[in-house]
């Protein structure tokens, strides 16, 4: 007994000890190899700790609970409150479903006269160029989505209005071009509706040739295709079996702008210019369908300003839903609060305890008072402003003036690296050396308080 | 007992209630008026700031957050911040715990960065590793193997064939560790990593313990330190995402005002009593 008691633990303590201090000066495959499996060892062991731990706690409680001591209604708190969430964490398990993420159906929408003249300001003169509160959220929505792609990054540019919204949309359609061209965007120019492709002919051979952009490599005309959502639905298996010749009828398959493009889902953005109600048909199915979520691609939209009202609802941006498990649910709205406010509490007490005790009563504490001032005006951006330090050696009490430096910042920087770190280089050193004896101790079964039993 | 010096002894034994009611209005006033102060850049938090920001496209970084949720006020807005650089930057994220109750702040910090980047992914562009057993032993049995290690996600998914650790089979491998710590695990990771496997360390901390990491940061054992809130919210400004840190900073003007002219007026009437006895 006394062999497995006593003799066996110092041994162990004695061997894994002296195997432990050589491995750190051993750099050999072997020497590694038995540092990790130790290492997987000693993470099993601990792992028990964490078990012990709640034995430790319920025990604890227990005996509360048993003899009533004062306050053994808390007891029942913690009783209760561990196996709701263990029972919740057994039951439906502890970690949430990953967040389910929704594109929103029209993630821009320039509609009206007043909105594209703001686009093509932005388009010239970036966004500073129009005053804040006049900005649309929504064009400016459009105009940032188009400025984060980057360069060869696909868009599919739908033309669809006659001659009836020529002068309302022409426009508009050619400063969309002329950012896609400027982004260096792939551009797939299509129209659904017949009126539409000589306006996206004329709008392509005007732009391109700006931007020296070359057809077959950097953009394409795919014409006129008739089908509305048929389109749309074919488009989303494969683009070349939706869009077979360009609009001269020579075929796509081969050209480069085309590459490595194989569905609506490879595209990175999808920019609608439409008129009029000849839109109504795929966008109506693209918004009953949820197109967005299914070819994981939102449309930026540029309307007349009287459509406005039938689109709008279906702008957003992108966002994120997420069901929470009854064990993440009471962690997040129970444990998370709590243990919040407790750490939360320490500031009123730490302010009436300053309140109560901290005197200049001594020359020593005075020193203290008077350096937790300064320090604790150094560490928030109230105290950096009042106390500016120059370089030639004078500092000025006086809020706002111009300097080389905060003297209060640069103060709590010296009192931290300085003196500060002086003292607890002190106290390392102190605690290094300590554990060095005790590690010896017990390694020559000097400490042996590890085995309990008071020995 | 004349009347002045009965109001004195009333401020000198001011009911702490009074106080309470101060420190409250000192942190709910300025939340509420939403006023956010800019904030001096020390050359700690600048530090870690540079060298995340100099690190090559693909580079990994690992970040790992021991903390619980009663620190998640100092902490998580750090935590956001330099998630939001590294993914600003195009780098690969990975982040475990030694805190049991951490695990799950990690993940609602993934959460929450899939939302504003969009496309980033779990084994692709980051891996949450959950809790590890073992604290310290955790550093060592990564240092030595970082698969064996930590073989399965937060979520069960081996780890074994995930992208992101392409190139990685040890701690020292990784391009730059950040602990972010409310307890002792910084001087773990100095004792059991930086110096067994030689990687860049950086810290966070609690404000509070800050004070203990600065001989670390003078011997270059740790190239920066990002301390509490103040921190946090220099680096929000650096990385140019303003959020937690930054919107919390004057409230912690305030009620440190507060404590200041407490403390102040406390003394005054302390020599007052004093000199009439």
């Amino acid at each position: 007994m006394q062999l497995l008691r006593k003799h066996l633990p110092i041994a162990v303590a004695f061997i894994m000890g002296v195997l432990l201090f050589f491995q750190f000066y051993i750099p050999t495959r072997a020497s590694s190899t038995f540092l990790e499996n130790v290492t997987q060892w000693d993470r099993i062991i601990a792992g028990f700790a964490l078990l012990l731990g709640i034995y430790s706690l319920l025990n604890h409680h227990f005996h509360k609970l048993r003899r009533r001591v004062p306050g053994w209604g808390f007891s029942v708190i913690v009783y209760a409150g561990f196996f709701a969430m263990m029972l919740a964490g057994f039951i439906w398990g502890i970690r949430n479903d990953p967040p389910i993420s929704f594109t929103p159906l029209i993630s821009g929408l320039v509609a009206g006269a007043d909105d594209a003249v703001q686009y093509e300001q932005f388009v010239t003169s970036g966004l500073e160029a129009v005053p804040p509160e006049e900005v649309s959220p929504t064009v400016q929505s459009l105009y940032e989505v188009i400025e984060g792609l980057v360069p060869n990054d696909a868009v599919l540019f739908v033309v669809d209005y006659g001659q009836t919204d020529e002068a309302d949309l022409y426009p508009i359609t050619l400063v969309l071009l002329r950012q896609c061209f400027r982004k260096e965007l792939r551009v797939l120019g299509v129209s659904l509706v017949e009126e539409g492709e000589p306006f996206l002919e004329q709008a392509l051979s005007t732009v391109a040739p700006e931007f020296d952009a070359q057809y077959g490599a950097d953009y394409v005309n795919l014409g006129f295709k008739e089908g509305n959502e048929q389109v749309i639905v074919s488009a989303g298996r494969s683009l070349t079996d939706a869009f077979p010749t360009d609009f001269e009828g020579t075929p796509t398959s081969g050209m480069t702008v085309l590459e490595d493009l194989e569905s609506l889902r490879d595209l990175n953005y999808l920019i609608e210019v439409a008129g009029g109600t000849e839109i109504d048909p795929w966008i109506n199915w693209w918004i009953t369908n949820d197109g967005s979520a299914m070819y994981r691609i939102s449309i930026g939209l540029t309307t007349l300003a009287d459509l406005d009202p039938a689109y709008r609802p279906s702008y957003g941006e992108p966002y994120q839903v997420q069901e929470s498990k009854p064990f993440m649910w009471m962690y997040d709205n129970l444990f998370v609060p709590m243990q919040a406010t407790m750490f939360s509490i320490l500031a009123f007490y730490i302010a009436s305890a300053a309140y109560r005790a901290f005197r200049a009563r001594t020359k020593e504490a005075t020193v203290l008072l008077i350096t937790a001032i300064l320090v604790m005006l150094g560490r928030v951006p109230l105290g950096t402003l009042l106390i500016r330090y120059w370089s030639d050696g004078h500092w000025v009490p006086v809020m706002g003036l111009s300097g080389d430096q905060e003297f209060l910042s640069w103060f709590t920087e010296w009192i931290l690296n300085v003196p500060s770190m002086a003292a607890q280089r002190g106290i390392m050193i102190g605690i290094g050396l300590g554990m060095i004896s005790t590690a010896l101790r017990i390694i020559f079964g000097i400490e042996r308080t590890y085995m309990g039993g008071g020995d | 007992m004349d009347e002045r010096t009965s109001w004195m002894r009333w401020l000198t034994d001011l009911d702490r209630r009074y106080i309470f009611v101060l420190v409250a209005l000192a942190v709910i006033i300025p939340i509420v008026l939403k006023k956010v102060l800019p904030v001096n850049i020390s050359p700690s938090v600048k530090s870690s700031y540079d060298f995340v920001n100099q690190l090559p496209e693909g580079s990994a970084v690992m970040i790992v957050l021991d903390y619980d949720p009663a620190s998640e006020a100092e902490l998580y807005p750090m935590t956001l911040a330099l998630y939001r650089h590294c993914f600003d930057r195009k780098l690969r994220v990975l982040s475990y715990t030694m805190w049991p109750n951490g695990a799950a702040l990690i993940e609602t910090a993934f959460d929450k960065m899939r939302l504003e980047y969009e496309g980033i992914q779990s084994g692709i562009n980051y891996v949450n590793y959950g809790y590890q057993v073992g604290g310290a032993l955790s550093i060592i049995a990564a240092g030595q193997d970082i698969r064996t290690a930590f073989p399965t996600d937060y979520r069960g998914n081996s780890t074994g064939i995930m992208p992101v650790l392409e190139g990685i089979n040890s701690l020292a491998d990784i391009d730059y560790v950040i602990d972010l710590a409310a307890g002792s695990t910084i001087d773990w990771w100095v004792a059991y990593g930086v110096q067994r496997y030689h990687f860049t360390l950086g810290a966070g901390c609690t404000a509070v313990s800050a004070t203990q990491y600065y001989p670390y940061l003078n011997t270059g054992q740790i190239n920066g330190l990002i301390g509490g809130l103040k921190g946090a919210a220099e680096y929000e400004q650096l990385a140019g995402h303003p959020d937690r840190g930054l919107a919390g900073m004057t409230a912690q003007s305030s009620v440190h005002a507060v404590v200041i002219v407490l403390v102040v007026l406390a003394n005054i009437f302390y020599f007052i009593s004093r000199r009439k006895r």
